[in-house]
């Protein structure tokens, strides 16, 4: 039987009224306890779990490259009635795709028992977004997660107008910490057996004022059996890159830099690239000659030209620690 | 008491038959060893329990491939090599890579060499998937391995 507003505590309801979303409703909000069929939760719905009324006020959407802007109508942004606080609630979507990985179909796996237990198992860690899980009325699995008020880190880092050099002196070492904390939570989850299963620059949120970076969404699995961790670790490198070389750089941006051009340009050769993707470029000391030979050096483990990898995100860590002691 | 225990890793891949063949062909006629036929495999997908598979469901299907595996491995050894020194285990990873399951049955059964087939794989590949016999290789500390190409 379909359950609607009127049939909620009444202080509920007057919440409801006193929030802006009432005033601009385009059909009778429904209220759901089982959020099986969530593609029919819509804004000004009401999803009921855990004893409290979460209101939809609308739904967060991909930033994936290729399905950026795509609404996820598994992931409602909703406001709590009862106590107004903002939590981003996340339904049940079991999805099986496959990812490309240098040239390879990996088999990833939407896993909301796995990001369950993530939450769980990162309670009260700052380097982690918060939050818990509870069964709806049908049993599904809603995450119920804390906002936070920041910016992703690949847009923290554009903010940045400086030159390179400036930023390399001046800002990057702060970031390093901020980031090699994060790390830290990473090597913590395969220390205890989990994966984040999805490090992206995106998936790394800069706090407002604290500058305090955080993981977000763990529900990503994958099965690789003989190198589990090697995904975390590979994309982790791919955000080190990122902050070293102020984000990404490819041959063709590089001829067309007017600071750098095809004279730097033609000095780039296969080694430089990335393991793993072919038109990114690793060795960033060739671009930019005062990022110290440290650096570099850990960056190179990720090219082309390496022959010998880190293992581990701890292995990695315990370089960049050197190179950026806190 | 056989004086050299070997730790054979199979599957049914070719690299593994190269590497029976290969064991067979070098040890033939002894009498003074032992073999220990390993078949180890991973934990089901992440999915698999979603789906509605079990844990046994899933023991079982990778038990009886197992068996299909020992079956031709036996008949290519036991052409050179008596039955009797040849002994088989099947073990579930439980979230361990295959190589530390390898690296875990050495120790338990004190085997002086372990032997692997290699198939070819390229840099990223190894990097990617991992290479069973380059961790065993560089956690061999007191033991030998055989790694048959």
């Amino acid at each position: 039987m379909t359950e609607y507003l009127s049939d909620l505590p009444s202080h509920i309801q007057e919440r409801f009224r006193a929030h802006p979303i009432s005033r601009a409703l385009r059909r009778r909000p429904k209220v759901y306890r089982d959020t099986s069929n969530f593609s029919t939760i819509d804004y000004s719905d009401i999803i009921a779990v855990d004893q409290r009324y979460f209101l939809v006020t609308g739904h967060t959407v991909e930033g994936r490259f290729g399905v950026d802007d795509q609404i996820k109508q598994w992931v409602p942004k909703t406001v709590d009635l009862e106590t107004g606080n903002s939590h981003i609630l996340k339904l049940v979507f079991h999805e099986t795709f496959d990812i490309e990985v240098g040239g390879f179909a990996i088999r990833c796996y939407r896993s909301p028992e796995k990001e369950a237990r993530v939450l769980e198992h990162t309670r009260g860690n700052p380097r982690f977004m918060q939050g818990y899980s509870v069964e709806d009325a049908a049993g599904n699995l809603v995450r119920i997660l804390d906002v936070i008020r920041g910016r992703q880190l690949d847009k923290h880092i554009y903010r940045f107008k400086c030159s390179h050099e400036e930023y390399y002196h001046q800002h990057l070492p702060g970031l390093m910490q901020e980031f090699l904390d994060c790390a830290r939570g990473i090597e913590m989850l395969h220390a205890n057996g989990f994966r984040h299963g999805d490090v992206r620059r995106d998936h790394i949120l800069v706090e407002y004022g604290s500058n305090h970076q955080r993981w977000i969404d763990f529900d990503y699995d994958f099965h690789l059996i003989e190198h589990p961790f090697i995904l975390d670790l590979h994309e982790l490198a791919g955000v080190l890159i990122f902050l070293a070389g102020k984000g990404d750089h490819h041959p063709r941006s590089v001829s067309e830099d007017p600071l750098l051009g095809q004279r730097v340009a033609d000095t780039l050769s296969t080694d430089d690239l990335s393991l793993l993707n072919r038109t990114r470029i690793v060795n960033l000391r060739k671009l930019y000659p005062h990022i110290s030979e440290e650096l570099n050096t850990v960056l190179m483990h990720f090219s082309q030209k390496s022959t010998v990898w880190y293992d581990t995100v701890a292995e990695l860590i315990s370089d960049l620690e050197s190179i950026f002691p806190s | 008491m056989p004086t050299h225990q070997f730790l054979l890793a199979v599957d049914d891949t070719p690299a593994s038959q190269r590497e029976l063949q290969y064991v067979a062909d070098m040890l033939q006629h002894r009498e003074d060893i032992k073999l220990y036929l390993l078949h180890v495999f991973p934990d089901p997908p992440p999915d698999y329990y979603v789906q509605g598979g079990t844990l046994s469901d899933y023991l079982q299907e990778q038990t009886e491939q197992a068996a299909e595996i020992f079956k031709h491995s036996i008949t290519t050894l036991s052409q050179k090599i008596a039955f009797q020194h040849i002994t088989t285990t099947t073990v579930l990873a439980e979230g361990r890579p295959l190589s530390r399951v390898i690296l875990d049955k050495q120790q338990e059964y004190q085997c002086n060499t372990v032997v692997l087939g290699k198939r070819g794989i390229s840099k990223e590949e190894e990097f990617l998937f991992g290479s069973v016999s380059n961790t065993v290789v560089r956690a061999s500390h007191n033991f030998a391995v055989w790694i048959i190409a």
